[in-house]
């Protein structure tokens, strides 16, 4: 960690450095807004009919109303609980069995690693999307199910990042030097491999974390893991999507689906700049030189 | 390793040949972020029609920069100052297009891996006939024609046209750079390194064919190296460079029998000779050209350094018409050894300079 | 010396083979996912009030209280038949549901990736030929916010302003009630319809497949554009570059047959990939637009609870993605001679 701090004061004012403070300051804030939520908003997210059907926004609805009366400013703001609670989740699932199994996988080699791999890979290489429906749907709604079904799908990266980089490590000469001294397996793997193979787990959790929005709210908008009356934002747009497709009602209530959406916007542009800005100053032999 | 030939047995060109390129005060520093690299600096330089001439020197002394900097191949933020004339014009102050119409027409240049210097993707025909209609509106077939010609000018045999680089084994890759570089007949060709990668063997090979090349089109060939065995096989003029400048230039004959400047003896005396019994070298490392020092650069390594050496760069001075040095204490003149250390085979280290 | 290169046959032949393990892998764990599901399927199949008796009737004839072995079994053999069981739903034969809307999925998505690819490689030259500047900023930008919207916000936001508010494009389904669409050949209305000689109708197809291609083409192009760029600077850096520039090839010859080409390698593999998210935007774009295809089909069939059908529609998916995948293996061996076995 130390090593990341110092890279990041020398660099702090690139473009990278930019794209990691301009992160930064997103997910902060959608942090902030998530902790703060209770104090934030004016109403019950989940409370039925606050204020008139379809209310355009004014000074006590911020962003309008909902058609059952929810009122979307404070859905909006307690949206970001529901995303950071369940994206949090889903990495750590997703962290807590892809890399140690990496890390085994690895080490070990041999037949366990075959297979593993094979299974990692088939996963990994079918549709995000489609998989986790599918799990969300045979396990039901719910938050922790939805945290389950997105996790599963970023199970083969941490997986395959962690046994890459195990591979390149066990071939070092201290990992070596401790086989030779009596490690034992489960020491070596915990005491060298494990440290260094860490560095590159905090790019995958930043660049993870966007993609787990964006499928997060896929399936909330078909209608699969969050359901209503929780606040998320893919689940209010397509509240208001399918309110729009019946009743043709359109212009009017343009805010119902374009607020959600930039919520869901700005925090995915966040992570990413996170994690690209990270990638940038910890990778640096991929980044292009600047002679 | 090649023994030392005897130079001056190449067939030498005369001192009043006609001038091809002539480089005048040629500076070439790179800009990075953190500081300038100051890769070549006032460089005077003269070649001359079907002559070899050699530039010599340690990795990171500037040859190389020297070479890219004649075509401008070099990556952008770079500052270029004083002349390259070719042709009666300044090549450094040409628009993008001309020069690129000179470069593969009447400049040539061979690099030192031709592995990585050829397109995967392409076969040898398809490399020569996109070097051909860049500079000539001309069919297919004519370029197949063309290709094939240069091909057997270089010994590989016209049949592989259509074959990937990687089917090639390495002096056969050279072989078809050489080709490439040769289709237009141009009048000066740049060997950057062109043999280092070879084995002795194939080397050998391909400096034959150079000599025949150059003797059939009359080409002038300026031959980067860090091989004295090289160089003193084919050269006609040699001139060596530390740390971004050139320290000594002569002929063949001059240079390596009455060499002056101490980086020079130096560098002659580390070749290992069949028979010797000892080894020689000069301590300590090239210069850091991002860093230069305000006097010779050879100083903090030179054995005849005096004080005068730290103040600034030795003007030039002459030994003959065609020798020329840069150097306030040669040796054979003034106080000091004359660079290079040695010791004995199975001694170990001694240190102790002993006059040569 | 000189080696002869390998042949594309014997390459093709090994993929194939490789790819197998993967299937095998996909189909299993639909299988399983399917079994952990809740719920009874033979009751679900009959409704809530079908007496005990009539259930168990029911679960012996579909098998399900054969161990789980030999329904696995069974599964891969209706697998390697075609078979995909029937429907709980619908009561008919899966296969003819999928058969029916595959067609509008693979050309939805086919036109998709080409506007992708186009859009991708557009972007991604512009920005490395301008490393630095302005435009590569923006590409860059593109890349990132074209990743970030999410596709089905898009769609509708499309649908508001070009379908309500410009009035000029329909949103919803893929081709109108009332015109008698062009005859069956390909099941790819654009084909058929020129096939047929009726320009009325292929520009009809268009208007309904523009507009959900060319947002599901927007979302996948931006990580292609980004990826084409970083490649392209990558090749531009090469030494056989330096060396054609050496030689006085025309710029714009070094940027595209060498920069480019060279960059495509990497470049297609990462499109195989792409090709997945494809699928799984898919399913989000079909959605928004009614999009009568396979993709949509599934989340109905999964909201239903139809396990039959959602088995055979992922399987179907699943051999789609082999089958792209091996078709890029055999697109980079074209590409480029040195990969044979």
């Amino acid at each position: 960690m130390r090593r990341i701090w110092a890279r990041l004061k020398g660099e702090l004012f690139t473009i990278s450095g930019l794209r990691i403070v301009i992160g930064l300051i997103i997910v902060l804030f959608y942090l902030l807004v998530a902790v703060l939520a209770p104090a934030l908003s004016p109403f019950d997210p989940e409370k039925l009919g606050v204020g008139e059907m379809l209310q355009t926004p004014d000074s006590t609805y911020h962003f309008g109303t909902t058609y059952l009366g929810y009122d979307l400013y404070s859905r909006t703001i307690y949206g970001t609980r529901t995303a950071l609670e369940i994206v949090l989740m889903a990495t750590l699932i997703a962290v807590l069995i892809g890399v140690p199994l990496g890390l085994v996988s690895g080490y070990l080699g041999g037949w366990l690693d075959r297979i593993l791999v094979l299974v990692m890979d088939s996963v990994y290489s079918f549709p995000d999307l489609i998989l986790a429906i599918v799990i969300a749907a045979v396990l039901g709604s719910g938050l922790l199910n939805a945290a389950v079904a997105v996790s599963v799908v970023y199970i083969p990266q941490y997986f395959r990042v962690t046994r890459n980089h195990t591979l390149s490590v066990r071939e070092e000469t201290f990992v070596e030097a401790a086989r030779a001294l009596g490690a034992s397996k489960l020491d070596i793997i915990r005491r060298y491999i494990f440290p260094n193979v860490s560095q590159s787990i905090p790019v995958i959790l930043t660049v993870n974390s966007a993609d787990a929005i964006l499928t997060l709210a896929g399936l909330s908008f078909l209608g699969f893991g969050i359901t209503p009356p929780k606040p998320f934002w893919g689940l209010d747009i397509s509240e208001a999507w399918r309110y729009m497709t019946m009743t043709k009602d359109y212009p009017q209530i343009w805010w119902w689906t374009a607020i959600p959406g930039f919520a869901i916007v700005i925090l995915i542009v966040g992570f990413t700049l996170l994690g690209e800005g990270l990638n940038d100053i910890l990778n640096p032999q991929l980044r292009e030189s600047q002679r | 390793m090649n023994t030392l030939m005897a130079p001056g047995t190449n067939s030498a060109a005369t001192p009043d040949a006609e001038v091809v390129l002539s480089i005048r005060g040629l500076n070439t520093y790179y800009h990075t972020k953190r500081r300038m690299v100051k890769a070549c600096q006032s460089v005077n330089l003269d070649l001359r029609k079907g002559e070899v001439f050699s530039l010599v020197g340690e990795s990171a002394c500037g040859k190389s920069t020297l070479g890219m900097t004649l075509m401008n191949l070099l990556p952008d933020r770079t500052e270029l100052g004083g002349e390259v004339v070719f042709e009666g014009r300044n090549l450094l102050t040409l628009a993008s297009e001309e020069l690129r119409q000179i470069r593969g027409k009447k400049i040539a240049l061979i690099f030192q891996d031709p592995m990585t210097r050829m397109d995967p993707l392409m076969t040898v025909e398809e490399h020569f006939s996109e070097t051909l209609k860049s500079h000539e509106d001309i069919e297919r077939k004519e370029a197949r024609r063309r290709a094939a010609v240069a091909l057997d000018a270089v010994g590989v045999p016209p049949s592989r046209l259509r074959d990937y680089p990687h089917q090639f084994s390495g002096g056969m890759r050279q072989r078809i750079m050489i080709a490439l570089a040769l289709v237009f007949h141009p009048a000066l060709l740049i060997a950057d390194e062109a043999t280092t990668s070879l084995d002795v063997v194939v080397q050998a090979q391909i400096l034959r064919l150079l000599r025949q090349l150059k003797d059939r089109y009359g080409l002038t060939i300026l031959n980067i190296t860090h091989d004295l065995g090289v160089v003193a096989e084919i050269s006609d003029r040699v001139a060596v460079m530390y740390g971004g400048r050139v320290v000594e230039q002569g002929t063949a004959e001059e240079v390596f029998h009455r060499a002056a400047h101490p980086y020079t003896k130096g560098l002659l005396s580390s070749v290992i000779h069949m028979g010797s019994t000892s080894l020689s070298w000069i301590d300590g490392m090239p210069p850091d050209l991002g860093h230069p020092l305000p006097g010779c650069p050879y100083t903090p390594r030179c054995d005849r350094r005096v004080p005068v050496c730290d103040g600034g760069f030795p003007d030039e001075r002459e030994l003959s018409p065609t020798h020329r040095f840069c150097c306030v204490n040669p040796s054979g003149e003034g106080p000091g050894a004359s660079g290079g250390r040695e010791a004995r085979l199975g001694e170990g280290r001694r240190g102790g300079a002993s006059p040569r | 010396m000189g080696r002869k290169s390998g042949s594309l046959l014997n390459y093709i032949i090994v993929r194939l083979l490789l790819t197998l393990p993967m299937v095998f892998i996909l189909l299993t764990l639909v299988f399983v996912l399917l079994r952990v599901a809740p719920g009874d399927p033979a009751s679900a199949m009959l409704g809530g009030h079908a007496s005990v008796q009539v259930i168990e009737e029911l679960r012996q004839q579909m098998g399900l209280d054969d161990p789980i072995l030999v329904q696995y079994g069974r599964y891969l053999g209706e697998v390697c038949r075609g078979d995909f069981g029937i429907s709980f739903r619908f009561k008919v034969p899966v296969w003819d549901l999928i058969r029916n809307r595959l067609s509008a999925t693979l050309e939805l998505v086919i036109f998709a990736f080409i506007i992708a690819v186009a859009i991708g490689l557009a972007v991604g030259v512009f920005s490395a030929n301008r490393r630095g500047k302005i435009w590569d900023f923006l590409g860059d930008s593109y890349g990132i916010l074209s990743y970030a919207f999410p596709i089905f916000w898009i769609g509708i936001m499309a649908q508001l302003f070009f379908g309500v508010y410009l009035g000029w494009l329909p949103t919803s389904g893929r081709f109108p009630g009332v015109i008698v669409p062009p005859v069956t050949h390909t099941g790819l209305l654009l084909i058929d319809s020129l096939l047929e000689g009726r320009l009325d109708k292929f520009l009809v197809t268009l208007k309904y497949l523009i507009l959900p291609s060319l947002i599901l083409g927007i979302a996948i192009s931006g990580v292609f554009a980004r990826m084409v760029r970083t490649n392209m600077l990558q090749t531009l850096k090469a030494d056989y570059v330096v060396a054609a520039r050496a030689r006085g090839v025309k710029e714009r010859w070094v940027s595209l047959r060498h920069g480019l080409r060279n960059a495509m390698v990497p470049v297609v593999t990462m499109l195989g990939l792409q090709f997945a998210v494809l699928l799984g935007g898919a399913v989000l774009t079909e959605t928004t637009f009614n999009w009568p295809g396979l993709a949509s089909f599934l989340v109905q069939r999964l909201l239903e609870r139809d396990y039959p059908s959602v088995q055979g529609i992922v399987t179907v998916f699943a051999l789609m993605v082999a089958g792209v995948s091996i078709l890029i293996d055999i697109i980079n061996a074209l590409i480029d001679p040195r990969i044979r076995y």
